[in-house]
C-alpha cells in the first residue's frame, strides 16, 4: 500500500509538469496584455512598452518559462502583476471562502442527491421516481449563474431573508459565514445534487438486482436493512469516486458562483486574473487546482481499500 | 462671475495672471454659490418630484440634498456652504464599485476607478471646481511671472500628511518629479519644464522653457498627487505601496476583491469658503468608507435594494424602471460623463490612414440610432459635435457641419473617389462593455450601406487594448473619453495613443493652447482644434453617454458630481 502511494505521488510530478507547461504556453499565446490593463485606458503605447520591459514580459517565451520553472522548483509561484504580492499568499488569502463554499456545496449535493437517488431506486417507476428524476434533469440543465440570480431575486431581493452578495470570514462568526454561504452553496451544489441523484439511483438499481439482495430478502431481513446495509454499502463504492470528483469539480465550478455572489475566493481571483492577463496568478491558481484534483483522486483510490476489501493495490 | 454652468473667461485669466489669496478664493466660491442660488430658484419653479437627481450647473437642484428635480444630472448641483454645517458625523458608508482598482496609485494607472477611490486619500495642488476649471486646493496662492513661463507656488501652511508630517516644498518637488516620470500627462507637461526648485519650505518655483498657461489644468488632475517625499522617492518609477496623502480620509485596509477601507483623517485641514466642485471645503462625515468591488452589474443593483450598499455605481440602465420604483433609492443619471465614438487607426499601416476614406465613413453615419443602441433611452445620451460638455468652460460646436450627415449615397461616392477597393476594414470590439459592441453593430451596418466591408472582430477587453497598440492589427475601435476634461488632456491628441493621430496643424494648435494665458484666445484655439478633429475625420464621435448610479435616500449632501466622491456627504436616518 505504501509503495502504491509513493508510486502515485511520484506520478504526480509529470502530471503537474504537463499542466504547468500547457498552462504557460496557452496563456502566453493567447492575445492580451496585462500591462495595457494595469496602466489604464489612457496610457500611451510608450508607457505600456516601458512597463512591459520592466516586468520582463518582453523576454522570449522559453526564457520566461525557464525563469518561472526555476522559481517553481524553489516553491515560488511568482508575484502577481496586479496584486503586487506573492501568488501563494494571494491564493491562501482567498482559500477560506472557496473551501467553505465547496464544502457547503458538497454537503448540499450529498444530502439532497444521495437520499433522492435511493428513494428513486427503491420506488422505481413510481411517481416519486419520475418526479425526482425530472427535478434532477432540471438541476443538471439549468446554468449555475441562472440558478444563482434567481435565488438572489427570491431570497434576497424579494423575501430579504439572506444577503444578496458578499462574504463574512469565519473569524467574524460562524453564523454569519453560513448566512452568506447558504445561497451560493445551494447554487453550486444543485447541479451536482442532480448528478449524484442519478448516479445513486443507477448504482442502487444495479446492486438491488444482485443475488445476495434476493437472498437477504428471502432470509426475511427487514427491507430497510436490505436497502441501507446490504445495497447502499456496495453501491457506495463507485459513489465515493463520484463524490470525490464532485468536490474537485465544485472547486472549479466555484468560479461562476463566486462571481455571481461576489465572494472573494480563489474562483473570482482566477476570473479577474484571466481578464487582466495576470499570467503568474493564473498559472499559480491553475496549478493549485490541478494539484488538488490529483490529490483528491489519490485519496479516493486509497479510500477504496477501506470500503472494499476485495481491492488490493500492489 | 456667472453661475456654475458657464465660466467667465475673466475668472480663468485671473488665476493665470494674478496671485490669489484665501480671501479671493472665498469671494470666488461665494460667487459660485450665489450663481447656484439663482439656479436653484429657477429649478424650484420648474422642478418636479422624486425622479433621478439632477443638477446643477445652473439647471436645477434646489438644495444640497439629494431629492431634486429633472431626469438627468448635468454637472454639479449648486453647492451651498451650509451643507458643511448640516452634516452629521458617523457611520459606515458602503459603496459598490465596478471592480477592484488595478492599483491604488493614480499616478501609476489612469483607470477611472482608481482616480475616484484614491482622491479621498490623496490631493493635488489644484482641483476642478464646479465648472471643472482648476482651483487651488493644496495651494494657498500662486503667481504667474515672465509671461506664463514661471509659476511661484505658495503652499497652504499647516497641511498634514496622514503620517503626521507637515506638507512642504520638498514633498511637492519629489511628487511632481515622480509625476513627470510615471504619468503620460506628466511627461507631456514636464517636457516643457526647465526647473522645479524650492524657494522656501512653503514655496516652489516651477519654470517652463516656453509660456505654459495651461499648467494648472494638468496639475488639477488626479495623477498629479502630492505625497511625502520619502514615498515619492521610494516609488519614483513604479507603483507605490504606502498610501499616505493629505486627503480627508486615510487608508485603513485594502483587501483586494473584498474592500478598500478608508477612515476619517482627524487632522485634515479643510479649505475655507465652502465646497466647490471637487475642491473647496471638504468635510469627512463618515467614520469609515468601504469601497466594495462588485463586478456583476445585477448584483450591484440587488445589493442596493437589499440595503447591503449605500451607493452603487454603473447600474444597468435596463433596470432603471424597477430601481426607480424602490421607495428608498434615489437614482442619478450622470451627465456630463463620457463621450463615445469610433477611433480610426490613422497610422500608415492601416487603410484608415487615408483621410478621404475616413471622411466618407463619417458622412454615412446617422448618429441617433447608434447612440440609442449604445445607451438605450434618450435620457441616457445626448448628441453633438463637442468634445467638452456644455457644462464646461471649453464647450464649442465647431465642426458641426461634419456631424450627423447621414448620407450613405454621398458616402458611397466618396469611398469610390478615395480609391477604396473593398478591402475588409478590421473593427475590434468587445462585449465586456455593452455600449461598445452594440454601437459597433449599428455603425457597421450604416457603413456597409455605403459600400464599406467591415470585419467585426469581437474579443475581450484585455485583448482589445493589446491589439489596438499594434499599428498594423486593426482599423477601427470604440472607446469613451471624459467630456468634462479640458480638451488638451484628451489622450487621443497624443500621437502615440492608439489612433495614432499625426497632424502638424494639430500639434501647432496644441502648443498654442498650452502656451496661451488668455482664456478667450485659448478658447479660439480649442474651437479650431475641435474643427480640425472633425475636418480630418480623426474619429467618429457619436454621443455623450450617461452612467446610472443609485444611493439610499438616507445619504444626504449628494451634489451629483460627474465623478463620485464622499466628502461633504452624510447619513440622516
Amino acid at each position: 500500500m505504501t509503495a502504491y502511494i509513493v508510486r502515485r505521488l511520484l506520478l504526480m510530478v509529470p502530471v503537474m509538469l504537463l499542466v504547468a507547461v500547457t498552462t504557460f504556453f496557452l496563456l502566453h499565446m493567447s492575445p492580451g496584455d496585462p500591462v495595457a490593463v494595469l496602466l489604464g485606458p489612457d496610457a500611451t503605447v510608450e508607457q505600456v512598452e516601458q512597463m512591459r520591459a520592466a516586468l520582463g514580459l518582453n523576454e522570449p517565451l522559453p526564457l520566461q518559462l525557464i525563469h518561472w520553472f526555476g522559481d517553481l522548483l524553489r516553491g515560488d509561484l511568482g508575484t502577481s502583476i496586479f496584486l503586487n504580492k506573492p501568488v501563494t499568499e494571494a491564493i491562501l488569502e482567498r482559500a477560506e471562502p472557496t473551501l467553505l463554499l465547496t464544502l457547503g456545496a458538497s454537503l448540499v449535493a450529498i444530502l439532497i442527491g444521495v437520499p433522492l437517488g435511493i428513494l428513486s431506486a427503491v420506488r422505481r417507476g413510481s411517481l416519486v421516481d419520475t418526479g425526482s428524476m425530472l427535478v434532477a434533469m432540471l438541476g443538471i440543465s439549468m446554468p449555475t449563474f441562472w440558478i444563482g440570480l434567481n435565488l438572489i431575486l427570491i431570497f434576497a431581493v424579494t423575501l430579504r431573508w439572506l444577503p444578496a452578495q458578499g462574504y463574512q470570514p469565519l473569524a467574524e462568526g460562524f453564523g454569519s459565514t453560513v448566512k452568506y454561504l447558504l445561497l451560493p452553496s445551494i447554487t453550486l451544489g444543485a447541479a451536482q445534487a442532480a448528478l449524484l441523484a442519478r448516479m445513486t439511483r443507477s448504482m442502487m438499481l444495479e446492486v438491488l438486482s444482485e443475488d445476495y439482495i434476493r437472498t437477504a430478502r428471502a432470509k426475511g431481513v427487514l427491507e430497510r436493512r436490505v436497502v441501507l446495509r446490504h445495497a447502499l454499502h456496495n453501491a457506495f463504492i463507485p459513489l465515493v469516486t463520484v463524490i470525490g470528483l464532485t468536490f474537485a469539480v465544485l472547486m472549479g465550478g466555484a468560479v461562476i458562483t463566486e462571481q455571481v455572489f461576489n465572494i472573494p475566493g480563489v474562483g473570482r481571483l482566477l476570473v479577474q486574473a484571466v481578464l487582466r492577463r495576470d499570467f503568474p496568478l493564473v498559472q499559480g491558481i491553475v496549478l493549485t487546482i490541478a494539484f488538488l484534483y490529483v490529490v483528491i483522486n489519490l485519496i479516493v483510490d486509497v479510500l477504496y481499500v477501506f470500503l472494499d476489501p476485495r481491492i488490493r493495490y500492489g | 462671475m456667472s453661475g456654475s454652468g458657464t465660466v467667465d473667461p475673466l475668472r480663468l485669466r485671473r488665476w493665470l495672471q494674478h496671485p490669489m489669496n484665501r480671501r479671493a478664493l472665498l469671494r470666488g466660491s461665494m460667487a459660485v454659490a450665489g450663481g447656484g442660488a439663482l439656479a436653484s430658484l429657477l429649478a424650484a419653479c420648474g422642478g418636479s418630484g422624486d425622479t433621478p437627481t439632477s443638477t446643477g450647473s445652473g439647471q436645477s437642484g434646489a438644495s444640497g440634498t439629494p431629492a431634486a428635480a429633472s431626469p438627468t444630472s448635468q454637472g454639479f448641483r449648486p453647492v451651498q456652504t451650509q451643507v458643511t454645517q448640516q452634516g452629521k458625523r458617523g457611520g459606515l458608508l458602503r459603496v459598490a464599485i465596478i471592480g477592484e482598482p488595478p492599483a491604488f496609485d493614480p499616478t501609476f494607472t489612469t483607470a477611472t476607478v482608481t482616480a475616484n477611490t484614491t482622491w479621498h486619500v490623496f490631493e493635488t495642488l489644484w482641483a476642478p471646481d464646479a465648472s471643472f476649471s482648476p482651483k487651488e486646493l493644496l495651494l494657498d496662492s500662486y503667481e504667474v511671472q515672465d509671461e506664463g513661463k514661471v509659476f511661484i507656488l505658495k503652499l497652504r501652511d499647516g497641511v498634514k500628511f496622514h503620517n503626521g508630517k507637515r506638507m512642504g516644498a520638498d514633498d511637492v518637488i519629489a511628487s511632481l518629479e515622480r509625476y513627470s516620470v510615471l504619468s503620460g500627462r506628466g511627461k507631456t507637461l514636464f517636457a516643457r519644464v526647465e526647473g522645479l526648485d524650492k524657494v522656501d519650505d512653503l514655496t516652489v518655483r516651477l519654470a517652463f522653457k516656453e509660456p505654459t498657461g495651461i499648467a494648472p489644468v494638468f496639475l488639477a488632475k488626479t495623477d498629479a498627487i502630492i505625497i511625502p517625499k520619502e514615498i515619492a522617492d521610494a516609488s519614483h518609477d513604479g507603483e507605490m505601496s504606502d498610501f499616505i496623502g493629505t486627503g480627508p480620509y486615510k487608508m485603513k485596509e485594502r483587501l483586494p476583491d473584498r474592500y478598500i477601507s478608508l477612515v476619517r483623517f482627524e487632522d485634515y485641514l479643510p479649505l475655507e469658503g465652502g465646497p466647490d466642485g471637487y475642491g473647496g471645503t471638504k468635510i469627512a462625515y463618515f467614520d469609515e468608507i468601504r469601497f466594495i468591488p462588485v463586478p456583476e452589474t445585477a448584483v450591484r443593483g440587488d445589493g442596493l435594494i437589499t440595503d447591503e450598499f449605500d451607493f452603487a455605481e454603473g447600474l444597468s440602465t435596463d433596470n432603471y424602471d424597477s430601481l426607480s420604483a424602490e421607495p428608498d433609492i434615489q437614482l442619478q443619471i450622470v451627465l456630463p460623463y463620457y463621450f463615445y465614438g469610433a477611433h480610426f487607426n490613422k497610422a500608415q499601416e492601416s487603410i484608415m490612414s487615408n483621410r478621404d476614406i475616413r471622411m466618407a465613413l463619417l458622412t454615412a453615419i446617422d448618429m441617433e440610432p447608434v447612440a440609442a443602441a449604445g445607451f438605450g433611452r434618450p435620457e441616457f445620451y445626448r448628441l453633438g459635435p463637442e468634445f467638452a460638455a456644455p457644462e464646461t468652460a471649453w464647450y464649442t460646436d465647431a465642426g458641426k457641419e461634419f456631424y450627423d450627415l447621414n448620407d450613405p449615397e454621398k458616402a458611397r461616392q466618396m469611398l469610390q473617389a478615395a480609391g477604396y477597393d473593398g478591402r475588409p476594414i478590421r473593427w475590434i470590439a468587445t462585449k465586456e462593455y455593452a455600449y461598445n459592441y452594440n454601437m459597433a453593430v449599428v455603425l457597421k451596418e450604416q457603413m456597409e450601406r455605403a459600400g464599406a466591408v467591415i470585419d467585426l472582430q469581437v474579443m475581450d477587453w484585455a485583448t482589445l487594448v493589446a491589439t489596438r497598440s499594434q499599428r498594423d492589427a486593426w482599423d477601427i475601435f470604440i472607446t469613451g473619453h471624459e467630456s468634462y476634461s479640458h480638451p488638451i488632456l484628451q489622450p487621443f491628441l497624443n500621437e502615440s495613443w492608439p489612433g495614432f493621430w499625426s497632424n502638424p496643424k494639430k500639434d501647432e494648435l496644441m502648443t498654442k493652447i498650452i502656451e496661451e494665458p488668455d482664456p478667450d484666445k485659448q478658447m479660439e484655439y480649442i474651437a479650431q482644434l475641435q474643427h480640425l478633429w472633425w475636418e480630418d475625420a480623426a474619429m467618429i464621435k457619436v454621443c455623450e453617454g450617461a452612467t446610472l448610479r443609485g444611493y439610499r435616500k438616507r445619504l444626504k449632501g449628494w451634489v451629483d458630481p460627474a465623478d463620485w466622491f464622499f466628502w461633504n456627504v452624510w447619513f440622516e436616518e
